[in-house]
């Protein structure tokens, strides 16, 4: 570590790490409609949420898909209700994730993301999507809500594993939590999600052009990439608020609908100053995870 | 007067009955600050809260004024929610007070999980006489006029939810090529504008988000009012609600304000640019109770 910064210290010790399960989700369509209407008019008829990407992975580009809503790796569900909700509020980005039933029974994945209180996004090797079926039986260890950091008890830590915020977060010599993001995202690009719980889910940025991708440096946008929004509370609900900061972790790809976009899963977030973001292009959770080097 | 295709629009009938307030399992609700609480919010007659009152300071919920109306059956309710429009006119057609007329002031979406109406409703004015005669579950029906209106020679921009009277009293005027003047009471930037934003504009609301009171006090909207025009910046309602540099939206303020996060004052969607072709002007008097005469 450089000089005068140091990893923080949590509770760790006190959560509980505890079994949630569900099932690979086969691809999802809307009920009844072949084509989705885009923000411009356009009829669309892509792919979306569900299922497994074979060709969409933690570390890619977030924008530019042919789809809409598109999980990377493995899409994980619950048809259960109740089931489905602890699954989602229990999982943590970098928590344990292992295939239970069928011909990759044992394999290990891990958690990249939170999706709508309705699917957990697990990256598995590429060979070992060869051998998952839609269906197959997914246990992870959901570990990590509760989470705190020790100085700063006017943060709220949300759906990361100890280890993750570990390697994401340090602290400063003056108390400050200093977070490597690869991109700040600026209010008036929040859309789904607002008005929603932070909990258990995730928050859409609208990319309505090209060009407020370049103002903001948000163009080379990868999934995993851990970002910074701007005046962002998502303490008890998500929600504009002037000197608030939130940082997330980029999920799913860019969509063609009306107040969508790449959705991001909120680690951290405060109402009060105390969270500095740098920016770095190379905070990414495929990094930090250990899952791959990010594509040049 | 614009010229619009008034005469080409079906008035067809809808119907739904007067919904009951619900309460979350559990009863609490959880605040933006994270304190949990019990209001009055969505459903029901609304005795003492009528179009033209504050929008803000009611111990409520995403208060509507007047009457909210819904269907049961979900797909019917989807006829009524998406069919009806602001300034129609709507009949009591069960109970004491059938053949009472009202004027639909609003539609609403649902949040779920909050406890507040699991489908969307339309808000209903009654004169206050009225209100007394009316019992939860009567039926009320409407006659839908306004999808598919058109103003001849603005094909850039969009009427929605906005019945064709309403449309002729909103004081509209063309300033220059392809533009409409529109009066307004205030103008909203798109950061404050909240949840609603993956709705169909052809229904519900977008919620002003109120977490920071002093932004708001700032842009003197804390004074706004159920019924006021307002503007919504770089807001494209054309196809659902999406944030577009340059765009314009003109919208009117139907429920209260909220202590959820990511929510306040709802506002329906009347018209919408995705270019810069609607200018709004101030005018403090921009309210529909003036418009549709509901004094």
């Amino acid at each position: 570590m450089e000089g005068g910064i140091d990893m923080i210290e949590t509770n760790r010790d006190k959560l509980v790490m505890i079994s949630v399960a569900g099932e690979i989700s086969p691809a999802w369509y809307q009920k009844g409609k072949p084509y989705i209407v885009s923000s411009k008019g356009e009829a669309k008829l892509v792919p979306m949420t569900g299922g497994i990407s074979y060709n969409v992975r933690v570390g890619d580009s977030a924008l530019g898909w042919v789809g809409d809503h598109v999980e990377p790796g493995v899409s994980v569900w619950n048809p259960d209700e109740q089931q489905r909700l602890a699954l989602n509020l229990f999982s943590c980005i970098g928590n344990q994730a292992t295939a239970m039933s069928g011909r990759a029974k044992g394999a290990k994945g891990v958690v990249t993301g939170d999706h709508g209180l309705d699917r957990v996004l697990i990256d598995f090797e590429p060979e070992i999507l060869e051998r998952l079926t839609i269906g197959d039986k997914v246990q992870i260890r959901g570990y990590g809500i509760g989470l705190q950091i020790k100085k700063h008890p006017e943060v709220r830590v949300k759906a990361v594993s100890p280890d993750l915020l570990e390697r994401m977060v340090l602290e400063d010599e003056n108390g400050v939590l200093v977070v490597p993001v690869a991109g700040v995202v600026p209010p008036e690009m929040f859309g789904s999600g607002l008005g929603f719980l932070g909990e258990g889910g995730d928050f859409d940025l609208q990319v309505p052009d090209d060009e407020t991708l370049a103002k903001h440096s948000l163009e080379n946008l990868k999934l995993g990439d851990v970002v910074a929004l701007r005046d962002c509370d998502t303490s008890y609900g998500n929600e504009y608020r002037p000197g608030a900061m939130s940082i997330g972790v980029v999920i799913h790809t860019d969509c063609y609908m009306a107040g969508h976009g790449p959705g991001v899963t909120t680690i951290m977030t405060s109402v009060k100053p105390g969270i500095k973001p740098i920016l770095d292009k190379g905070a990414n959770i495929a990094v930090y995870l250990g899952i791959r080097n990010l594509p040049a | 007067m614009l010229i619009t295709n008034k005469e080409n629009l079906v008035k067809l009938s809808v119907a739904g009955e007067i919904a009951p307030p619900l309460v979350i399992p559990g009863a609490y609700r959880v605040g933006r600050n994270g304190r949990p609480y019990v209001l009055p919010g969505t459903g029901g007659i609304c005795f003492n809260v009528r179009v033209g009152d504050p929008a803000f300071g009611w111990a409520a919920d995403n208060l509507h004024p007047g009457v909210a109306v819904y269907h049961s059956d979900r797909m019917i309710n989807e006829g009524l929610n998406y069919l009806a429009c602001i300034g129609n006119q709507a009949v009591v057609t069960s109970g004491d007070a059938t053949g009472a007329e009202g004027v639909v002031v609003g539609k609403h979406g649902f949040v779920a999980g909050f406890g507040l109406l699991t489908l969307p409703y339309l808000i209903v004015d009654f004169r206050t006489e009225i209100l007394d005669k009316l019992s939860i579950g009567d039926k009320v029906q409407i006659k839908s006029y306004g999808r598919g209106l058109e103003i001849e020679g603005y094909p850039h921009i969009q009427a929605k939810n906005c019945s064709p009277e309403l449309l002729d009293a909103l004081r509209i005027e063309p300033v220059e090529t392809g533009v409409l003047q529109v009066p307004v009471v205030s103008e909203v930037p798109v950061r404050l504008m909240g949840e609603g934003t993956d709705e169909r504009s052809e229904r519900a609301a977008q919620s002003i988000m109120t977490g920071d009171m002093e932004t708001i006090k700032e842009l003197g909207l804390s004074s706004l009012r159920l019924g006021d025009i307002v503007a919504l910046l770089d807001q494209d309602h054309s196809y659902g609600r999406s944030y577009r540099p340059g765009a314009i939206t003109i919208g009117v303020v139907v429920h209260g304000d909220s202590p959820m996060a990511g929510h306040g004052p709802g506002v329906t969607t009347l018209l919408t640019c995705a270019t810069s072709r609607i200018k709004p002007v101030r005018d403090h008097n921009a309210n529909i109770v003036r418009y549709l005469g509901l004094a």
